[in-house]
């Protein structure tokens, strides 16, 4: 493989330089292969990867994230010429495919290290798209994943086998920390780093446990690609993408046996440049819908768990309905990420959406409006909208209305009817309103509309409106006009950076 | 292109803001803070805040007011400009010098509870045109014009006022009519005051001119024994003063007996019994902090 040759190269010169390509291999056991074998039979979305370049042909891995979209690692595509896709022993063609503007297969040690695939017909509907993980690199640390690919295999003792790829296999392994973390000269925080326990010998352990799980394993040469995946709450993730191997001097050769770390890309670190890319993930599809309903998003999956953050409105308008009898229960929630397109819409009618309960961090807000930085796009003005009418939303951590906001775009939070919001943290209309306050751009309008008596905000930690104004550009509004406003204090930051967490505000 | 810079605004219309903690910066630095026609409810439930933010007139809708309810301070020491009364329903609105015009100036004050405190330190007392206002919205005891009104009104309360010169404050609050010294009851200090300015023909409410006439006369003085009712009949004044004969008439009708006494400088109360008067004296609370 293409791969391996870049990596010996690299290798001669840093004993410690990862290593691209490797395969599945798993500690010592008689019944390996059908250990390994029988490993895989859950992630039905892995299929085998075959490349073309000019008349050299490559295997590799890779996951289905929707019924078109592949995803896999940049050097399985970069230079590439033709590529195929097998899955549930059928055969697809890729019509295109791309890896990320940053990826440089000099410098492995970076990251970036992840591609698409585009297939040209539609995988059958009885296959299940992988879900993507939306949590953090971080909150994945520590767990234990399982890599599934298609690369060779062999035992911890002496490491792949050269020519026995072609078949799905799976071994597991705990996301023991970042490359960075394992090594700090290498400067990529998103690439997951897990080592080969040896039964018995502690020597082996580079990082994490000493103490091997029982069917630890690392990937290996035509793995490159395939997918790790994590189970939290009974819902499987997508969160790693095979990268590649590494050995630690004096093992000079790359072989995955024990002793060995491999890395994955990880899948929420680029999860903006997936969704962007594909639409794919937990973001709702253009067509919007009922939140309850499955067609209504993009990976197929109903958003509703701790660990999920979604987006409505990620790069072209959505409008999503949440209404009676719905109660769902999210890390954060994002409406309208306009990095790249127009906006989204919720509509809440009823029902309980509760969110932020992990923490203080990005991860767990609720977000009106992010990063908008035009004022619309093919004519279409570039908004964001919260329409509460009823039910209850529960935000335990910070509820942004416009956050990166500026340039002419809109976020606008209407409570109305009898609405209620309970926000454990924050309430900021306008947070990081703008970058530079040049004349030359429109000004963008944050604006929290509450009016009816029967509506009721509550926010423990106060309300902030324009944070951050050393950073002139758009306006932030509240509109009282009806209902009850609950909070500790009003406040809007004449010049310094304000602290996010609640807790820490100087009050 | 536009707005260059962003605004940072808040729009009273309607609608309750609730306290949740003490503050004295409960809102602040804001570009503006707009009162709309809906008005500005503001509940400090318990708690004490300050608003130091200008509370400003909205250009396109106007006369919205604001209403301070629930216990506890609100301070308000921007320099407002809203329109519409300013409705006091229930605890303490502290206005600082700025804050004053909004109800000796714009749109007036309704005192329905509690008490509303003009702050004046290092500046000069608007003791003298808050006398005059209060003057002139009395209407009889009706509380129904110019700029103090008092929707609550009735035979037994009103407003009353006195300049705290110690603390720079002139306090307007809803009293019980005879509660000169406004302490929240109507008690022999009261009669005391009231007696010690008897006929006194430039008197303010603390004087114990309770109708706003510039005068202490039996007319006070009955509004006063009024208040006690009959709860003052073991209490023997020694006083060296002149008391008309309506007054001794009204005195003695409530059971108090009066003593003439040169000696005594001012007015001293025979003491068990006065003493006592914990016991007998009519205490009517007021609504207050």
């Amino acid at each position: 493989m293409r791969g391996i040759a870049r990596i010996i190269s690299c290798f001669l010169f840093v004993a410690t330089m990862p290593s691209i390509g490797q395969a599945t291999v798993i500690r010592n056991m008689s019944d390996y292969e059908a250990v390994m074998a029988s490993l895989a039979v859950p992630y039905t979305s892995v299929g085998k990867l075959l490349m073309q370049q000019g008349g050299t042909g490559y295997i590799g891995s890779g996951s289905l994230i929707s019924s078109q979209w592949v995803l896999t690692a940049a050097h399985c595509v970069e230079d590439m010429t033709a590529i195929t896709f097998t899955i549930g022993d059928v055969v697809y063609s890729a019509d295109y495919w791309r890896y990320h503007p940053s990826w440089d297969s000099n410098n492995l040690g970076n990251g970036y290290d992840i591609g698409l695939v585009h297939l040209s017909t539609a995988v059958s509907s009885s296959i299940t798209p992988a879900v993507l993980y939306s949590g953090t690199t971080e909150s994945l640390l520590g767990l234990t994943a399982t890599y599934v690919g298609y690369g060779n295999i062999g035992q911890g003792s002496t490491g792949a086998i050269s020519g026995t790829y072609g078949s799905k296999h799976a071994v597991q392994n705990v996301f023991d920390t970042t490359l960075n973390g394992y090594n700090p000269s290498y400067p990529s925080t998103t690439i997951l780093m897990s080592d080969f326990d040896k039964p018995g010998d502690p020597s082996k352990s580079k990082t994490g446990s000493t103490t091997p799980l029982d069917y630890e394993g690392l990937i290996a040469g035509g793995d490159s690609g395939g997918g790790a995946f994590v189970t939290i709450d009974g819902i499987t993730y997508l969160a790693g993408v095979h990268s590649f191997g590494m050995a630690i001097f004096p093992d000079r050769n790359v072989n995955s046996n024990y002793g060995e770390l491999c890395g994955s890309t990880s899948v929420p670190a680029f999860l903006d440049w997936i969704i962007t890319n594909t639409g794919v993930g937990l973001a709702s599809l253009a067509a919007g819908g009922n939140w309850r309903t499955t067609t209504t998003w993009a990976g197929g999956k109903i958003p509703n768990a701790v660990g999920e953050h979604p987006i409505i409105g990620y790069g072209f308008n959505s409008t999503v309905l949440y209404q009676s009898g719905d109660n769902y229960n999210l890390a954060g929630l994002t409406i309208g990420n306009h990095a790249y397109g127009h906006g989204g819409t919720l509509n809440m009618t009823g029902g309980t959406l509760t969110v932020g309960a992990g923490g203080q961090t990005s991860d767990y807000w609720f977000q009106v409006g992010k990063t908008a930085n035009t004022a619309s796009v093919n004519g279409q003005l570039v908004y964001a909208m919260f329409n509460q009418s009823g039910g209850t939303l529960v935000c335990h951590s910070q509820a942004h209305v416009g956050l990166e906001y500026l340039n002419g775009s809109r976020a606008v939070w209407n409570l109305s009817g009898t609405g209620t919001v309970w926000i454990g943290g924050d309430l900021n209309i306008g947070l990081l309103r703008g970058v530079d306050g040049s004349p030359t751009k429109t000004a963008g309008d944050c604006t929290f509309n509450q009016s009816g008596p029967g509506t009721s905000v509550t926010a423990v930690g106060g309300v902030f409106i324009g944070s951050n104004s050393s950073y002139v550009d758009s306006n932030s509004t509240y509109n009282l006009n009806g209902g009850t406003l609950r909070r500790r204090t009003f406040w809007a930051e004449p010049t310094a950076t304000k602290p996010l967490c609640s807790t820490a505000a100087p009050w | 292109m536009g707005r260059a810079y962003g605004n940072k605004t808040f729009v009273f219309n309607g609608g309750t803001v609730v306290a949740t903690t003490s503050t004295n910066a409960f809102m602040h630095d804001l570009t503006q803070a707009y009162v709309a026609a809906g008005g500005a409810n503001l509940d400090t439930a318990g708690f004490d805040i300050v608003i130091p933010q200008p509370l400003k007139a909205h250009p396109d809708s106007q006369g919205g007011g604001l209403t301070k309810t629930g216990n506890g301070v609100l301070a308000l020491t921007g320099a407002n400009t809203y329109t519409g009364r300013t409705v006091l329903q229930q605890g303490t609105l502290q206005l600082g010098p700025a804050a004053h015009n909004t109800v000796l100036s714009l749109g007036g004050a309704d005192i329905q509870a509690g008490k509303m405190l003009f702050d004046y330190t290092g500046g000069s007392s608007p003791a003298a045109t808050i006398q005059t206002l209060l003057a002139a919205s009395y209407n009889g005891g009706q509380w129904d014009t110019g700029q103090f009104l008092c929707t609550t009104a009735d035979a037994g309360h009103g407003l009353g006022w006195i300049d705290d010169t110690g603390v720079q404050q002139v306090i307007v609050r809803y009293a019980l009519y005879g509660d000169a010294d406004l302490s929240g009851i109507v008690d022999s200090d009261d009669l005391f005051i009231l007696l010690s300015g008897l006929g006194s023909t430039s008197a303010v409410w603390s004087d114990g001119d309770f109708d706003y006439n510039g005068i202490v006369n039996s007319d006070d003085l009955f509004t006063l024994l009024s208040a006690l009712g009959s709860s003052l009949q073991s209490l023997t004044l020694f006083y060296n003063g002149a008391l008309d004969s309506a007054s001794l008439g009204m005195l003695s009708a409530h059971g108090v007996t009066v003593v003439p006494e040169p000696a005594t400088l001012g007015l001293l109360i025979c003491a068990a019994s006065a003493l006592a008067a914990a016991c007998w004296q009519r205490r009517q609370q007021i609504k207050a902090k």
